[in-house]
């Protein structure tokens, strides 16, 4: 499986603060959610066996001095 | 196992970054070993800066961990101030392999990733970063 690793045009500012699900290749979102919990059982009723769970935020640059 | 670095937009684009940043990120496998509960490809930062691995505390409660059930302990680094997270032990697999550590979990963690830090990840695997080649290698240590 060929995982995608340039998160920038999937990971973007219009889910920030919230909890995102991706599908495995990560090239998508396929849920949102304000909790971990929540948003796992979102991917999973749409069939993703193994969502990628992560945290958005609107900007990447928080640990820049 | 190598790993490469993964992009991540930043909000406003940096003279030395340019439009995004690359970050030494990996997917790992979150188990509460008393019920069997998985948090799956959960996205961690290797963060040999970390002093012990911290996730968020809303995964541990994914997982049916009562989370404030232990004393809390102070976070500092990586947050509001003063901060605070609950240790509790937890099973993590990266890459197939399955460890078994104590960890912080925070709802003071501000940031977008869990973090793997020395106590509880560095001590058990050997971690080599090759920014250049932009790719990190990552080999559990022999018992």
């Amino acid at each position: 499986m060929v995982i995608n690793h340039d998160l920038t045009k999937v990971l973007t500012p219009k889910y920030a603060g919230k909890w995102v699900a991706m599908n495995e290749q990560q090239t998508k979102v396929v849920a949102s959610a304000k909790s971990p919990k929540e948003v796992m059982e979102k991917a999973k009723r749409k069939g993703i066996k193994r969502p990628v769970i992560t945290l958005v935020v609107k900007d990447y640059g928080f640990l820049f001095p | 196992m190598k790993f490469p670095y993964s992009k991540y937009f930043l909000g406003r684009p940096s003279r030395l970054f340019g439009s995004y940043v690359e970050y030494p990120t990996v997917n790992i496998d979150l188990i509460n070993p008393s019920n069997g509960r998985i948090a799956t490809n959960y996205i961690v930062l290797v963060d040999s800066g970390a002093a012990m691995c911290v996730f968020h505390a809303n995964i541990a409660e994914s997982l049916g961990i009562d989370v404030e059930s232990v004393i809390p302990m102070p976070l500092r680094g990586v947050g509001p101030f003063p901060g605070k997270h609950f240790v509790h032990t937890i099973e993590l697999v990266l890459g197939g392999h399955h460890t078994i550590l104590e960890a912080g979990f925070s709802y003071d963690l501000n940031i977008p990733f869990g973090l793997l830090g020395q106590k509880g990840f560095f001590e058990k695997f050997r971690i080599c970063f090759d920014l250049p080649k932009r790719d990190f290698e990552i080999v559990p240590k022999e018992r």
